[in-house]
């Protein structure tokens, strides 16, 4: 299928009023190669610039029959900028719909942050966890981590039973076995 | 079942449980500068003589985060064990 000409697209738009027609269609003519390029690098069809330049050329059209007449240079630049301003609205509305990829890509990224999040949750920080523990809780296992103090040692100091020691630090240890996988 | 029998392995102490939080302390806290470390005879104190210090001042927490100070303890309790003189930090 051949590619509409510049006057094509201006006659079938139908550009009032008639005398900037030649205008219009010479600035059409010259962009109309650039058009298709950037239709392609930015949407990946080239053949969506003619619907963009047939809206882009309403649009000049519009905009100069409120002017005193211009030149094609202007001419260009004033339908150029309309073409571009709807090329960057239908890349903002396809980012919004299509994911550019493959079902592949997003099982890796989605297990890439899993990941990252697994990692942040797998860090043990008992210091962290400790900051706000009873005083008790705090002494019994600074005493068996720093001094290696038995519990029955521990449970000496803090005038409990080793049961009712190791019981107070029960849920620590469960949760130092469970980040560390002991 | 696997973790299960793994830490029924572990004694009364929970000793393997400690021993594998330390190196998982020296592992993953390295602290070259060491920032907001305890002195040397602090961690001399909650080694030999824990009951003389105020083990509710949260800057002996420190020691939860820090490879550093955690292999001094680990040093320092070596020459408890020996009753040996040397210093910690040779």
């Amino acid at each position: 299928m051949t590619s509409p000409s510049a006057s094509d697209l201006c006659w079938v738009i139908g550009v009032t009023p008639k005398e900037i027609v030649p205008t219009v269609c010479a600035a059409v003519g010259m962009e109309i190669e650039k058009a298709r390029e950037t239709a392609k690098i930015h949407l990946g069809d080239e053949q969506l610039a003619w619907e963009m330049m047939e809206l882009a050329i309403q649009r000049t059209a519009d905009h100069l029959a409120c002017l005193a007449a211009v030149n094609v240079e202007e001419t260009r630049v004033i339908l150029m900028r309309f073409y571009r301003n709807e090329v960057r609205r239908r890349r903002r509305a396809s980012r919004k719909l299509i994911y550019h990829g493959s079902a592949m890509d997003i099982e890796r990224l989605s297990s890439s942050c899993h990941h990252s999040y697994a990692c942040v949750e797998a860090e043990l920080d008992l210091e962290a966890l400790l900051n706000g523990a009873p005083d008790e809780l705090r002494h019994a296992m600074l005493l068996r981590y720093g001094s290696r103090s038995q519990w029955s040692e521990v449970a000496e100091v803090l005038s409990k039973s080793k049961e009712a020691t190791r019981k107070l630090c029960e849920r620590e240890l469960k949760r130092i076995r469970k980040k560390l996988e002991i | 079942m696997k973790r299960f029998h793994i830490a029924a392995r572990d004694d009364a102490n929970d000793t393997r449980l400690f021993d594998t939080l330390q190196d998982y302390i020296i592992e993953h806290y390295p602290n070259p500068n060491r920032v907001g470390c305890l002195d040397q005879e602090l961690l001399r104190c909650l080694v030999e003589t824990p009951e003389q210090l105020n083990l509710s001042d949260s800057k002996f927490l420190h020691v939860f985060k820090c490879a550093e100070c955690t292999h001094q303890l680990r040093v320092l309790r070596r020459i408890r064990e020996s009753g040996g003189q040397r210093g910690a930090g040779s």
